[in-house]
């Protein structure tokens, strides 16, 4: 499970514990991109985290091996101002994990994720049964920072980004 | 004669319109991963047709498309590509919606691919 959390008062998260399946693709994205029309008021966010919805439930639905996955959206203010973070868990096999880590460490170090999205691309066109863009497009295309973690057989993705603090205001 | 039919399902489409030497192929709703296998194997038969009709523009509105996963917009990278191969002159123009701006930077990538074939625009 994603970690416990001892929320502090008005705190804003959801948490949806689901079996991974297809069908419930399109309820799972429509709970994210309502919490994130709630908190914030940039159709950017909104889509970059529909995107972010869309793929890593895609993933989970592909690769878990559990028969329970979690995902959750949330608030987290900084000095900065306000960030949406969406994290994902499930359990998969030994291989998916490392090739997940794998792909996830190397993203979270590039600096160019348009170049490297690219290449991805290139890549992928040899490999007719897998396009493995999914978590690369979140950097590129939703402006989305990424990051990991492993514990045993589980893996947590973690995508977060900025929202202007002018746009708090509604309630999820 | 086109042979292309129409694809209408259960949150989304793809209609086909030939207008002289112009493809038109219109997406509406959601592609995700439900629907990505049957999204490329539709591509394939474009790209089948755009050949034997010798085309010279295939438009590809997107502009009710509402999401792309990424195996579909693989799909359409290898459209692109495979256009590029026996289809000298032809030109690949995707229409956008600019209210939603993941549509531009979605298919972006087939402009950087294919710079002299591509064009991505966004309509008014």
């Amino acid at each position: 499970m994603i970690p416990a959390q001892s929320p502090p008062r008005h705190q804003r998260y959801v948490v949806i514990e689901f079996a991974p399946t297809s069908g419930c693709l399109g309820s799972i994205v429509s709970v994210v991109t309502d919490f994130c029309r709630n908190v914030v008021d940039d159709q950017r966010i909104k889509y970059a985290f529909q995107l972010a919805a869309y793929e890593l439930t895609e993933n989970m639905v592909n690769y878990s091996t559990g028969g329970l996955v979690s995902l959750r959206v949330e608030v987290e203010r900084s000095l900065q101002g306000l960030e949406i973070v969406l994290s994902t868990w499930n359990e998969t096999t030994p291989e998916r994990l490392a090739d997940a880590v794998a792909q996830l460490e190397t993203l979270e170090q590039v600096t160019d994720p348009t170049a490297h999205f690219d290449e991805l691309v290139r890549q992928s066109l040899v490999e007719p049964n897998e396009s493995r863009l999914g978590l690369g497009r979140l950097r590129a295309a939703g402006g989305l920072a990424l990051s990991h973690q492993v514990a045993d057989s589980s893996l947590v993705v973690q995508v977060r980004r900025s929202a202007r603090a002018s746009d708090e205001g509604r309630n999820p | 004669m086109l042979g292309l039919e129409p694809m209408t399902r259960e949150g989304h489409s793809v209609v086909p319109r030939l207008d002289d030497r112009k493809l038109f192929l219109k997406l509406a709703g959601t592609f995700d991963m439900k629907s990505e296998l049957e999204l490329h194997h539709y591509l394939q038969q474009v790209q089948i047709e755009a050949r034997k009709l010798s085309v010279l523009e295939l438009v590809i509105d997107v502009t009710e498309a509402y999401y792309l996963g990424s195996t579909c917009i693989k799909s359409f990278v290898t459209l692109t590509l495979g256009l590029q191969n026996g289809t000298a002159g032809m030109l690949l123009r995707v229409l956008t919606n600019p209210r939603l701006d993941w549509q531009g930077r979605a298919f972006s990538i087939l402009a950087r691919l294919a710079p002299n074939s591509v064009i991505i625009d966004k309509t008014a």
